[in-house]
Order: structure tokens, then C-alpha cells, then sequence
């Protein structure tokens, strides 16, 4: 991404409360918390080649634990930084078993782990948390906003450091071939861990930062699978294991589903399913390729005489 | 010795595939291990390699016992490989298929870009320096075989481990093969080779063991062991009359 396009949206993003209404940061917010989601996704997967299902889990574990925190006193700051740590030691707890597994069973193992989650998570716990009156009366979008914004940009960050590290190199030649790796001296099972780890840190800041931003907040409902896929859709259509795919992913996904959404209502679901189909057939590099798409189309196109 | 094996054991089920083994490996040796299918050679290969836990008997490098290592361990200690059926890093660059073994392995990079830099000289090495921004995937079974030596070499290894290298060349390649094996002695390093491919083994190899159902019926040089009368007879069966 050139430098001076990413100074643009940086300076764009921060200056959003300024120039917009409620609504468009509202949605602003949304984008970026799905940036989020899907970076730390697309970290483990696209990096990695770990397919992991079950992420919507580190998602509730944040929301679930920093929520908690801050009702009963806690600086956000400090319980946001407890949800993230909360769903990084769920990680070790769930990594550690299964990542000894290979290939589709370990995407098995972590989607019915979170499923087991999500149901306690429904049968234990109110099915609604309402704030309490001091903090709806305290209650500013703002600080929310670029709270937000923050935590797209160290997700961000760290897929990019990750990307140009020898850890990420590691990563991906994991990905490529775990057998060579361990030959050439990867410790991969190490590699895995921390990359799960790193993931589910993030995705916990973002639920953290969900249970924060929500005035109501159903618990059970932070532990959808639906976090897990919308990110995965997101990453597959912007470029998975590209720093830039998941951003625009997340752009793209959001922006279209509140077009057709309107219109369509549930029948949305099944145009995305057909974008995802379309998209990994036929760009399967996704949007971030689409210009070089273009160009070799161009190029192998016979010139006029 | 730079490879100490005694009594080495490993069965499948019901198949003891290699019996009681001992070999001794030397610094700068070039040794191949032969033998009909099912001999047990593949099966020592990876037992050497890392890649299966022996059943009983001691695999010693450098005097450091091996036995419970993994495969990363190994490769931390000097001991590289290829695969019989090569294997590359597909998305990779070959740049950075070769990069990843300088950043891991027995005397890491500082850096990525300092990996890379050092790939390229053993890209030059093993003539790939020309294809080094292609994606691995792109490159023909020869070159990849390459590219596969070039990574193994980024460890740093005082040990190369070769599976069957000449399978599917022509005799130019092989020719071409035999010529860097021997320059990678010259520089030091130490070779165990398992394959098929008898004038390449006669061209390269200083000492060979021949397996057959998991025991070592001959050892010495290429040309004394596969004159031996029970080799000949393994691999070409008894003579008629």
C-alpha cells in the first residue's frame, strides 16, 4: 500500500467524528471492529495455514470478561487488557490440545470448543446485560470510536511486523509444508502456539471492546459462530495472508451488506454466499489482487492488428 | 565419527524392517546406503532423519544422542535432508525457500534481509541464482531437487542427508548432481546418500552398506560391495545353472 494512500486513510480515519454524523462513525466503528476480527484471523490462517473455527470463542471470552471488569469498577483500559489476556489463556487452553491435531480436525476441534462455550455461556448466564444508569449516563461514542480505530491499527501492525519478521517467515513456510519447516529447523508446534496465541489476544481486545461499546449486551450472542465466518468471508474476499486483504474485506463486507440488507433482508446471506464462492474461484487472491488480475488479463489479451 | 549407529531396531507390525544395524559415518565421507525395495534403507534414512522413533539402539552425532530429538532439533545440530519426492515451499519465492533455512537452523541470519542475501550466494551455488523471484512452485524437477539441496545447505549442516537425489534425472543432471556432491565435500560437509542409481553411486560414493530385510549384508567400497556374491545375488538373484 503506497505510503501516501495510507496517510490518507489514516488522517481520514481519525478525522471521521469530525466530518461525519453518528451514524456514519457508528458504521465506521463496525468496519473497524470487523477489521479486527478478521486480522487476528487472517494471522493464524492466512500466516500460519491453521484453519481455526472456533475464534468467535476469544471474541465472547473478551467481551464477556472485560464487560465484567468495567461494570464492577475497572478502568476500561485495564479490563480491556483482562479480556485479551482472558482469550490469550483460552488459547493456550485450546491450542494446546489441538494443535497437535492435522489439518481439518483441528478446524473441527476448535469450532466444537467454541460451540460448548457459547452453549454454557446461554444456559449460565442472564440472557441480557443491561448497563447500569451512572454508565449509560456517562455513555460517549466517541472514546469508543478510536478505541476502535486503535485496536484496527495495532492488529494491523502486527500482521504487517509479523509479515516481514523471521517468525512470520517460519509461519508461512509451516503453512507451505509443516515437514520442510521442521526440517529446516522450525519448531512448529512453538510457531503455531504463538501465532494462536497472538490471535486470540486480539480477537479478545475486540470483544473487549464490543462488550464496551454495547449500551445492551446479549453474552451468548458474542460467542456466535457468526464472528468466526463473517471474518473468514471477510479475509477470503479482501486477500488471506495479506496485510491489506482483511481491511478491505472488512470495508467491502460491511458496506454490502448494509446495501442489500435493506433490500433483500435475509435473502443477503445467500448474494454473499455467492460472492464467497465467486471470489475464491475466481479471485483467488481476493481483492487486494485485483488489480494484477487485471493486468494479466490485459496482458494475454491478443493485441488489435 | 560423525554418525554413530548401534544397534539400531525398528519394525512395523509384524515387519522387522531394520535389524540390530550398525553404521559409522565419518567427517567428509560420502556413504550411500543401498539395497533392494523393502531393504530397510529409507526406513535407517529416516530413523537418521528424525522423522520415526527407533524401537531400541543409539543414533549418536557429533557424540550427542539423537534418539529423542525432533526433526528441528536435529536440524538446530547439523543434520539436513532432502525428500525423495522433493518437496518445496510452492509460494514461496526461491529466494525465500532457501532465506527460511538461514533463519533457522545451526547458525542463524541476523535479519530476513540479511537471509536473503546469503540465499542468494547459495542460489549462485547450485545454479538457481537466475530463477531466485520465481515461486517455487514454478521451477522443473531438477531445479527443485536444487532448490532442495540450496535449503538444506542454508542450516549450515555438518550432515546432509540425501533421498534417492538422482531419481528422475537424465544423465546430464545426474552428471551435474555428482559434481556438487563433491563440491560440497570439498567445503566440509558430510554425506549420506540412500539410492538406486548404481553408476551415479559408483561416481560419488567413498563406502557403501548394502541392506537387505533390515540387516547390512556387505560394507566398503562401491566396487568391492556390489561385486559381493550375496549382493549380486539380492539384487539380480542366483545365477542360473
Amino acid at each position: 500500500m503506497r505510503p501516501a494512500l495510507l496517510v490518507a486513510l489514516a488522517v481520514l480515519a481519525c478525522a471521521l467524528p469530525w466530518v461525519a454524523g453518528e451514524a456514519v462513525v457508528n458504521w465506521g466503528l463496525l468496519v473497524l471492529l470487523q477489521v479486527v476480527v478478521a486480522q487476528s484471523w487472517n494471522l493464524l490462517a492466512g500466516y500460519g495455514g491453521q484453519v481455526n473455527l472456533g475464534h468467535a470463542a476469544f471474541f465472547g471470552i473478551g467481551a464477556l470478561v472485560t464487560r465484567s471488569l468495567w461494570m464492577g469498577g475497572v478502568p476500561v483500559a485495564a479490563a480491556l487488557a483482562a479480556g485479551a489476556v482472558a482469550a490469550a489463556v483460552a488459547g493456550l487452553g485450546i491450542g494446546l490440545p489441538s494443535l497437535r491435531l492435522r489439518g481439518p480436525y483441528f478446524a473441527i476441534g476448535t469450532l466444537a470448543m467454541s460451540e460448548i462455550l457459547r452453549i454454557v455461556v446461554a444456559t449460565t448466564l442472564p440472557e441480557v446485560s443491561a448497563l447500569p444508569a451512572d454508565l449509560i449516563a456517562g455513555y460517549r461514542l466517541l472514546p469508543r470510536y478510536y478505541l476502535v480505530l486503535a485496536l484496527a491499527a495495532v492488529s494491523t501492525g502486527t500482521v504487517w511486523l509479523v509479515a516481514r519478521s523471521r517468525f512470520g517467515m517460519g509461519l508461512v513456510a509451516i503453512r507451505e509444508d509443516e515437514w520442510v519447516a521442521e526440517t529446516v529447523g522450525v519448531d512448529s508446534y512453538r510457531h503455531k502456539l504463538a501465532a494462536l496465541l497472538v490471535s486470540a489476544a486480539l480477537a479478545g481486545g475486540a470483544g473487549g471492546a464490543f462488550g464496551y461499546y454495547h449500551l445492551s449486551f446479549y453474552p451468548q450472542f458474542a460467542f456466535s459462530p457468526v464472528w468466526t465466518f463473517d471474518a473468514v468471508l471477510m479475509v477470503f474476499l479482501g486477500g488471506i495472508g495479506t496485510v491489506w486483504g482483511p481491511p478491505i474485506g472488512a470495508a467491502f463486507f460491511v458496506l454490502l451488506r448494509e446495501a442489500l440488507a435493506l433490500r433483500l433482508t435475509e435473502l443477503h446471506v445467500l448474494v454473499f454466499g455467492a460472492v464467497f464462492v465467486v471470489v475464491v474461484l475466481a479471485l483467488p487472491g481476493g481483492l487486494v489482487d485485483l488489480l494484477g488480475v487485471l493486468r494479466r488479463v490485459r496482458g494475454s489479451r491478443p493485441q488489435p492488428a | 565419527m560423525l554418525l554413530q549407529v548401534r544397534g539400531l531396531c525398528k519394525r512395523f507390525g509384524g515387519v522387522q524392517a531394520v535389524r540390530d544395524l550398525d553404521l559409522d559415518v565419518g567427517e567428509r565421507e560420502i556413504f550411500g546406503l543401498l539395497g533392494p525395495n523393502g531393504s530397510g534403507k529409507t526406513t535407517v534414512f529416516n530413523l537418521v532423519a528424525g522423522v520415526l522413533p527407533a524401537d531400541a539402539g543409539e543414533i549418536r552425532f557429533r557424540g550427542v544422542l539423537l534418539n529423542a530429538l525432533p526433526p528441528h532439533r536435529r536440524a538446530a545440530l547439523g543434520v539436513a535432508r532432502t525428500f525423495q519426492l522433493v518437496r518445496s515451499l510452492a509460494r514461496m519465492t526461491v529466494t525465500d525457500n532457501v532465506a527460511v533455512g538461514r533463519l533457522y537452523g545451526t547458525s542463524p541470519a541476523r535479519s530476513v534481509d540479511g537471509a536473503r542475501r546469503e540465499a542468494a550466494q547459495l542460489l549462485d551455488l547450485v545454479g538457481l541464482a537466475d530463477k531466485a523471484g520465481l515461486p517455487a512452485g514454478s521451477l522443473n524437477l531438477a531445479e527443485r531437487r536444487r532448490l532442495e539441496v540450496a535449503r538444506a545447505l542454508a542450516t549450515r549442516p555438518r550432515l546432509l542427508l540425501l533421498d534417492e537425489p538422482f531419481a528422475g534425472l537424465n544423465a546430464d543432471e545426474v552428471e551435474a548432481e555428482v559434481r556438487l556432491f563433491h563440491r560440497l565435500r570439498e567445503e566440509g560437509l558430510t554425506l549420506i546418500l540412500v539410492e538406486h542409481n548404481v553408476p551415479a553411486v559408483r561416481a560419488l560414493c567413498d563406502r557403501v552398506a548394502f541392506l537387505n530385510s533390515g540387516e547390512k549384508i556387505a560394507e566398503g567400497r562401491p566396487d568391492d560391495v556390489l561385486s559381493h556374491p550375496r549382493v549380486v545375488e539380492v539384487y539380480l538373484g542366483r545365477p542360473g545353472g
